[in-house]
């Protein structure tokens, strides 16, 4: 691990200028997730900067990029339509109390039951929601949005090539706020959209009724909050870590952005979590420290304090453009290729997680149907991998079958199915030493398979059963682990 | 030393800095005379937390853009590995030829990615000496006397540690400034016992206006070592023991000292400054520091 002074002071001058690309990258997108969430851009900018702020120096990971996020304003839309802001605020603190619990019981060893499929449906279903997030900005308008929208996209990946001093998304923005402001051209614009911040933002408890009523209204939203928010940002950690080469304390993380959703909720903002994409550009613009993340959040209410007349100028086609971008650099498209020669069962699982965000919206229900599927699946792969042999013994007055493999509740019907019930036969020895019976469902094939022979009149005689049956316990912590894996792989 | 079956070995610790032949001569003569096999370690710290300074600030994120950075980041740190260990390769096997022909002993050569403190601490149960120099690289850039790295390591370890200065000449006199605390005492065993200074004499010292109680524990430790064969003085001197120590040695002409290091707490060197810093920053010769 490294020392808090290489976590703040060793990487100053990068981590200062990556923190000013990651502002400049920070303001379209909070203001076009305030815009999903159905909030005024000032809530998701607010948000930002605490977040941001809160995470650099409470989080887990340092040099990734919290803020406020297109996957938590999709979850925030019912609330906010239904029973308004007050009650988001309310429902921010009540996931970031949520995810603290969360980092304290240690909940992100959860994550390893999140498969690689899952993770890539999670972010390209991400990619493709941001996308669809901008649909409403590109219908029913004049030719000149569709023009300036390629043109933003044209800087954006055109303009790199001349020179990666100045972040592009920033110039295509001047360039078609610009445009629109010489040639008059009348369009939306970012200040039509709602109240941009003028000052700094103030502490406030949120003006709800602190009943049981309000907190069952906003529960469900937070909870789901919660575990969207914590998993993109153990994913995205896991990413930077990657990215960096260095690892990152996973539930300091859990508590980090549970602190930063506590803060933001108090201080008027909405929830988020970590960006892979805003991580991926701070990491990309040299930003290693936790300085990365404080400046990208300082920047970004400095830059909104002074500049903010003529960020309410921005054309929301710029805006449209920087969200495309993010979009593309979201996806995962390699994955697309691999569908051709990855298993099956992964492809299945990763587009089940995609399929079903992108048709409620919720990240939460596209992972939960992924996880379960992944196990599904690897339960049916695991259960075929149990072999039943036999051989009639004694001049043909006994049958031994051998069983190796693993019986479980996936198992169990074809366990049954190998014994031959009408077979006419004085004793039946069941061997069972190499197979591992791993629940209940086992246990009670077994004990079908006795009944069934003892009612056609043979004898039954099981072998083994103690040795079958030691993974039953449900804790290995009797044995020592090495104990623990002989048992499963010893034969 | 503890009689376990893990071989002992006296490692040096190497970094491309002026010392490092100086640490390497001092490490072959001390190895030579404990007759343990000699280690040349050389710790190539990646700096992980530092980016290149090929970043790129466009901020534009396209197709696959994070595949595409860890493709980047990868081929850059492998390419910084590679010439690292190339180079540290160089250097140490030039270290390996000199301390070959000063030390009948074997002499190995190793690198490590990681940071110093971790490394040796990781090393500590197979090392029966540890010589390191007075200050790395990173010391010389900042013209500190004393590295940053060499009060953290020494604190973090519990084996003797010599600390070398940057010329190498062969101990002929020992100053040992003892004084009569559990450190310095378990020294004077742990002396009496190696064959590290054998047949050099040692002057004690004790820094401090006399009492019989100091004379008496000086005598403990002169008949101690006097038993194990050595040619001891003894002197109580009062003053100042970063002033009194450096005069002695050089009116004695004495060109090794021995003493105990960091008895204190970190927070207590913070607050008053450490005695054994200030030691080791006035020392002009090679100084053995018992843990």
């Amino acid at each position: 691990m490294q020392t808090l002074k290489q976590q703040w002071f060793a990487n100053i001058r990068s981590d200062l200028l990556a923190g000013l690309v990651v502002a400049l990258a920070l303001i379209p997108e909070a203001i076009a997730f305030s815009i999903i969430a159905g909030v005024d851009p000032k809530v998701g900018l607010y948000a930002s900067f605490c977040i941001a702020a809160v995470t650099a120096f409470m989080g887990g990971r340092p040099g990734m990029i919290s803020a406020a996020t297109a996957a938590m304003a999709l979850l925030m839309v019912t609330l906010v339509r239904d029973h308004g802001l007050e009650y988001l605020l309310a429902a921010t603190i009540l996931t970031g109390v949520l995810q603290i619990v969360a980092g304290w019981i240690r909940l992100g060893v959860l994550m390893q039951f999140v498969s690689r499929s899952v993770i890539t449906g999670f972010v390209n279903a991400l990619a493709i929601l941001i996308f669809l997030a901008q649909l409403p900005e590109l219908t029913g308008v004049t030719w000149h949005v569709y023009a300036m929208t390629a043109a933003g996209l044209g800087i954006i990946y055109l303009f790199p090539y001349l020179t990666k001093a100045i972040p592009s998304p920033l110039v295509a923005i001047v360039v078609l706020t610009a445009l629109s402001l010489v040639f008059n051209i009348d369009i939306r614009t970012v200040g039509d959209l709602g109240e941009l911040p003028d000052s700094l933002p103030i502490f406030l408890l949120p003006n709800i009724p602190l009943t049981l009523e309000t907190l069952l209204i906003i529960f469900p939203t937070a909870a789901t909050l919660a575990l969207v928010g914590l998993l993109e940002s153990l994913l995205t950690a896991s990413i930077v870590d990657d990215l960096t080469d260095t690892d990152s304390d996973k539930n300091r993380e859990c508590v980090g952005q549970g602190s930063a959703n506590i803060v933001a909720g108090l201080f008027g903002g909405m929830a988020g979590c970590a960006m892979i994409g805003q991580s991926v550009i701070n990491i990309k613009s040299g930003g290693r420290g936790r300085l990365s993340t404080l400046s990208a959040g300082v920047f970004l209410i400095i830059l909104l304090v002074l500049a903010g007349d003529w960020v309410a100028q921005i054309p929301m086609a710029a805006l449209v453009a920087v969200m495309i971008m993010v979009s593309i650099g979201t996806m995962n498209w390699q994955s697309i290729v691999d569908l051709k020669h990855h298993p099956k069962s992964s492809s299945v699982v990763m587009l089940a997680t995609v399929a079903v965000t992108v048709s409620t919206h919720d990240l939460a229900k596209g992972v939960i149907t992924g996880v379960l599927l992944s196990g599904l699946f690897f339960a049916q792969k695991v259960g075929r991998f149990m072999v039943v042999k036999s051989a009639a013994e004694e001049d043909g007055r006994k049958r031994r079958y051998r069983i190796s493999g693993q019986v479980f509740f996936a198992s169990a019907d074809r366990f049954i199915a190998q014994f031959d019930f009408r077979e006419v036969i004085e004793t039946v020895q069941i061997d069972v030493t190499r197979a591992h019976f791993w629940d209940i469902t086992a246990i009670s094939a077994l004990d079908k398979v006795v009944l069934k022979f003892r009612r056609e009149g043979t004898e039954v005689e099981v072998i083994g059963l103690n040795e079958a049956s030691a993974t039953l316990v449900d804790k290995f912590g009797m044995h020592d682990k090495e104990d623990a894996l002989d048992l499963v792989g010893g034969h | 030393m503890e009689g376990s079956i893990i071989e002992q070995v006296t490692l040096a610790a190497v970094d491309r800095s002026s010392f490092a032949t100086a640490v390497t001569d001092y490490a072959s003569w001390a190895a030579q005379r404990l007759g343990t096999p000699l280690e040349l370690l050389h710790v190539i710290n990646r700096h992980p937390e530092i980016a290149s300074d090929q970043s790129d600030h466009s901020g534009a994120i396209g197709i696959d853009a994070q595949a595409q950075l860890l493709a980047n980041l990868s081929n850059d740190d492998e390419q910084r590995s590679k010439a690292a260990r190339e180079a540290g390769r160089v250097f140490l096997a030039d270290l390996q030829r000199r301390s070959l022909t000063q030390t009948s002993t074997a002499v190995d050569i190793k690198q490590r990615f990681g940071y110093l403190h971790e490394t040796l601490i990781q090393r500590e149960p197979s090392v029966q000496l540890f010589v390191l120099g007075r200050r790395g690289t990173s010391a010389q850039m900042t013209q500190r006397d004393l590295g940053r790295n060499l009060e953290q390591v020494v604190r973090a370890l519990h084996k003797p540690i010599l600390v070398a200065t940057d010329a190498f000449s062969e101990p002929t006199r020992a100053l040992f400034a003892f004084d009569g605390s559990h450190i310095s005492k378990r020294g004077v065993r742990m002396l009496a016992a190696s064959p590290l200074l054998r047949n050099i004499p040692i002057d004690l010292l004790n820094v401090g206006h006399a009492t019989a109680a100091k004379q008496d524990r000086l005598d403990w430790a002169a008949r101690k070592l006097k038993k194990a064969g050595f040619d001891i003085t003894t002197d109580i001197i009062a003053g100042d023991p970063e002033t009194v120590i450096a005069r002695e040695i050089t009116e004695r002409s004495a060109d090794f000292l021995i003493m105990g290091a960091y008895s204190h707490s970190p927070l207590r060197s913070w607050l008053f400054g450490s005695k054994t810093s200030d030691l080791l920053r006035s020392a002009t010769v090679p100084t053995l520091l018992l843990r």
